[in-house]
């Protein structure tokens, strides 16, 4: 049983185009319906614009930018998930958009699937591993190589 | 505030009374004769002695107490502060900042060297004095015997009670250590009408069965053994304690269970009863009080005069103390009501409610004059920055042997704290090349006919929303050719190129550039001027840089007041809002047909000058064709205007400084970001980087067309 | 309980005073230095007045003899702050009106023990 809570992690599962990443719940700090963006130029196309989360001005980042996906247009579902990562050892808010949340779940670090399914325009450094979650791929991403 | 760690405040408060100390040894350096100043150190000294004992900074009072041995001497007259001491004193208010705030970075060695010089110049012919040691709680020796107890016979001073002494609240300590006999010795009361009521008239005999120490005695009476006869003897023969309870002494009835007792409950608070006679005595009692210690008195007031006096430099950092995070948090809660106020206000202009309206605007009027008040309370007098200087002025005149006055002006002059403590390296560094490469040798002053002792002028004064720091030296001026010699060795700069003086001094805040011909310890390494440009530009501020042949430099920085909130520009560039600081913006000017047409030039025709524009469309990537009717706003820092062309004004806004985080610190074009009154972020651009940029295109057109 | 007066021109030692008397349920007020403390002494109505010698604007002995004035504060006891184990300094401060003293440095206990000696419920 030990084992079992060992090797669990609460995360956040959120859908992005084709795929579903599990995000660290620790990391979550809130999640916001769509707020209006604005686009920061000259910054790089994975954080390309800010927006106003409870009156601070945090970055909004794209995933699917580091990952290679397509745009999609934002829908009803559409969400804005704000994680607190660490970048040069402080604490930073940070948005990362998504086409949808579907909830807080527990997933094993027992299932750590190897990554044969993962092409090869996905850089390995910005996954920390992939698992399973109900018969379903999802990748655990390193927010904070994927932003640094 | 009562949460606030004590041993946190006395490290800050130390922090101050560093800098008095130092104020007043450097000062004591010009006028050896000045008591205050001996005074101040003095005291300085002593508080931080006091304090760093309580606060478990052992070795601080001990070390600290030697220094304030050798200052007692210079106090008393004895000797007196040369430069020499004062140097050593510099050390030692050094080496025990140092034991505060970084005790691994010092070593015993350097104190004991330091106490030495001390020594030696305050030539201790006494033994040295112990170190301070943390006052035990009297121990409890063993007593001479193990005697029943004791006898006391008590009787007190007669103005005992005035003074604050309780001898019931003693009877009670005493009490305390064990059953107690207490019997009042009334044949000293006087007649009624010859009663002073707040004189103590009655005396005790104690029998106190208990096998206590006479240091335990001691104790209760330690306060009042000067004022009082104790006759202290063991009890002789065993006498059996009171049945009974124990006594217990009550300002009410007390249980009678003997008639002595009786007599001390009820006799013994007379004396302070608050009668009306009592009330009304008291201005003829105290007068005789203050008589009789009118001859001290007159001693202490001749001391007095002098306290009052240095007080005034005490009294300008004393006043109310927070914590520096609250007045950020503070701040932070004004920029958020702020932001709210200009939602209200957007919303109920967008609305026909006229009672909203007044509403909105009397918020308004009240976030904008809360907003000035919490800016005014994060406001700090320049001086105490301008302070710090003096000592490194002193060292680096020693080190190098060129005897400098250092002179400081508008040390009142108020900016934001945290501009403050930003400023402190730039200056350090500016102050720095004054004296190391400003100021001449002595042979070089000499030749030139100017005075053995160089000058350094520090001098802050208000301008506009402004605060113009400058640092002038009246040496030998910039040495243009030099400079100018190693751009064009640097391949800054073609051979032949014309620029005016003032254009070839700017290379001294290009990165890497130094024409120090002699890399000396202090400056020529390290923190450039170009790291002294970028953190000015940092604070949105700008730095110029004067110069005369063979009378001096003089650089000035141009400050904002403040960090945290500016008044703003907003315009609008396709669909996104943008931020101009306001005390940049010169003017807004229509760019006209011609100009328009001149695609290829981007050179603005402002009354005759020639002013560069940039497109903000092109710089900020926007898509779309432009507005019909273009705008173009006036920019300046310091003597370079550049014109930035826009979609629309909308006009002033307050803007509240929000930072961009480190995933945008490769974006230069935005120094920050606000929050506008829908709730979106808008962006605040960059001035100095804006005009940089139009500077370097101005070079580029003028070299493709060369 | 008591309301107590602290006077001292370091606010660490007002502070530790304040941390030591307040969870004991004392009334702590503070003041800078001796002018201030007369003027809060004036406004309150103090049970102990615990008072450094040495300070700015007012000393410690100026502000007794000045309190010991007070119609209102006779009877009441002053403390005072000494680092000195100076007999002198002790007898001008006994004769200028103090009931007692602490000596720099102490410890919260003996702190405690002053205020339990002079202050009663």
């Amino acid at each position: 049983m030990n084992q079992q809570q060992a090797d669990a992690m609460q995360v956040v599962m959120i859908g992005l185009g084709d795929e579903k990443f599990a995000l660290d719940a620790g990391l979550v700090r809130e999640i916001i319906d769509p707020v209006p963006v604005t686009k920061v130029a000259g910054a790089r196309d994975f954080v390309p614009s800010v927006i106003n989360v409870r009156g601070n001005v945090i970055p909004l980042a794209d995933l699917r930018i580091r990952f290679g996906m397509p745009q999609t247009d934002s829908s009803a579902d559409s969400r804005i998930v704000v994680i607190e990562i660490e970048i040069e050892n402080e604490p930073v808010l940070v948005g990362v958009t998504a086409d949808k949340v579907y909830e807080v779940t527990e997933i094993s670090q027992a299932d750590v699937q190897q990554t044969p399914r993962v092409g090869m325009h996905w850089k390995p450094e910005y996954i920390r591993f992939i698992t399973k979650w109900r018969e379903e791929f999802v990748i655990v991403p390193n927010m904070e190589r994927i932003l640094n | 505030m009562s949460a606030m760690d004590p041993t946190e405040i006395f490290r800050q408060e130390a922090s101050e009374l560093f800098e008095v100390l130092e104020g007043a040894l450097l000062d004591l350096g010009q006028r050896p004769d000045d008591r205050e100043l001996v005074d101040s150190a003095f005291r300085a000294l002593h508080t931080i002695k006091g304090s760093g004992a309580m606060f478990g900074f052992d070795k601080v009072a001990s070390f600290t107490h030697e220094f304030e041995t050798a200052f007692d001497r210079v106090r008393k007259g004895e000797i007196k502060p040369t430069q020499e001491l004062i140097s050593v004193a510099l050390a030692a208010k050094d080496y025990i900042r140092a034991l505060i705030e970084d005790p691994q970075s010092t070593d015993d060695i350097i104190g004991e060297a330091i106490l030495d010089d001390l020594k030696r110049f305050v030539s201790f012919d006494q033994p040295a004095a112990p170190a301070v040691q943390i006052a035990e709680a009297p121990p409890l020796v063993p007593g001479d015997s193990k005697q029943a107890g004791w006898h006391l016979y008590l009787e007190f001073e007669s103005h005992v009670l005035r003074n604050g002494s309780n001898p019931l609240d003693l009877l009670e300590d005493l009490c305390k250590l064990g059953p107690c006999f207490v019997v009042p010795v009334t044949d000293g009361i006087p007649f009624l009408d010859e009663m002073e009521p707040e004189d103590c008239y009655l005396k005790w005999d104690v029998k106190l069965h208990a096998a206590c120490d006479k240091d335990a005695i001691d104790d209760v009476f330690m306060f009042v053994q000067d004022e009082m006869k104790l006759t202290l003897a063991p009890l002789e023969q065993v006498e059996a304690p009171a049945p009974g309870p124990l006594f217990r002494l009550l300002d009410e009835e007390p249980a009678p269970t003997a008639e002595t007792v009786v007599a001390v409950a009820e006799a013994a608070p007379a004396p302070v009863a608050e009668q009306p006679a009592a009330k009304a005595e008291p201005k003829t009692e105290t007068a005789k009080a203050e008589a009789a210690t009118e001859p001290k008195a007159e001693i202490k007031r001749e001391a007095a005069p002098a306290k009052r006096d240095d007080v005034k430099q005490e009294r300008g950092i004393a006043t109310v103390r927070v914590q520096a995070e609250r007045l950020d948090e503070l701040m932070d809660r004004v920029g958020e009501l702020v932001i709210a106020q200009a939602r209200l206000t957007q919303l109920a202009s967008s609305g026909s409610d006229l009672s909203i309206k007044m509403i909105a605007e009397e918020i308004e009027r009240l976030a904008s004059s809360l907003r000035d008040t919490t800016m005014g309370a994060r406001m700090v007098p320049i001086g105490s920055l301008f302070g710090r200087f003096r000592r490194l002025v002193h060292d680096l005149s020693r080190d190098l042997s060129k005897p400098v006055e250092f002179v400081t002006t508008g040390e009142d002059t108020e900016l934001d704290k945290t501009m403050i403590e930003c400023l402190a390296d730039p200056l350090v560094h500016l102050i720095r090349n004054a004296i190391d490469h400003g100021i001449e040798d002595n042979a070089t002053r000499a030749a030139n006919g100017k005075t053995e002792q160089g000058r350094i002028e520090l001098a802050a004064v208000h301008s506009g929303a402004q605060v113009l720091v400058t640092v002038k030296d009246n040496g030998g001026g910039l040495n243009t050719a030099r400079i100018r010699a190693k751009a064009e060795e640097q391949g800054l700069i073609a051979a032949g190129a014309v620029l005016t003086d003032h254009e070839i001094h700017q290379f001294l805040f290009h990165p890497g550039f130094s024409t120090a011909q002699t890399i000396s310890a202090l400056s020529g390494r390290g923190v450039g001027m170009d790291v002294v440009k970028r953190t000015i530009e940092n604070m949105r501020g700008s730095i110029d840089l004067s110069t005369r042949p063979g009378q001096g430099t003089t650089v000035t920085l141009r400050l904002p007041l403040t960090l945290a909130i500016i008044e703003g520009l907003l315009i609008r560039v396709g669909e996104g809002r943008y931020i101009i600081p306001l005390p940049a913006v010169e003017e807004c000017v229509e760019l006209t047909a011609e100009d328009e047409r001149s695609r290829g030039r981007n050179f603005l025709n402002v009354r005759g000058n020639l002013v560069p524009f940039l497109r903000l469309r092109d710089i900020l990537s926007v898509d779309g064709s432009p507005d019909q009717h273009q705008k173009t706003i006036i920019i300046s820092t310091g003597e370079t205007q550049v014109g930035l062309v826009a979609d629309q004004i909308i006009g002033n806004h307050q803007t509240v400084i929000k930072s961009l985080s480190k995933l945008h610190s490769d974006v230069t074009i935005f120094s920050g970001a606000t929050i506008l009154g829908d709730g979106t972020a808008a962006l605040i651009l960059d001035v100095a980087q804006l005009v940089a940029l139009a500077q370097s295109k101005v070079e580029k057109h003028i070299s493709e067309a060369a | 309980m008591a309301t107590i007066l602290t006077v001292d021109d370091s606010p660490s030692i007002r502070q530790m005073i304040k941390v030591v008397l307040e969870p004991a349920g004392h009334n702590v007020i503070e003041a800078g230095d001796g002018a201030q403390g007369l003027a809060k002494a004036q406004a309150a109505k103090l049970d102990l007045v615990i008072t450094d010698l040495n300070m700015p604007v007012m000393n410690g002995l100026e502000l007794i003899r000045a309190l010991r004035k007070l119609p209102s504060a006779v009877g009441m006891p002053i403390v005072f702050l000494t680092t000195e184990s100076n007999e002198t300094v002790k007898q001008e401060a006994k004769s200028a009106g103090a009931t007692g003293w602490i000596t720099k440095p102490f410890k919260p206990e003996q702190l405690l023990s002053v205020v339990a000696k002079l202050v009663r419920a």
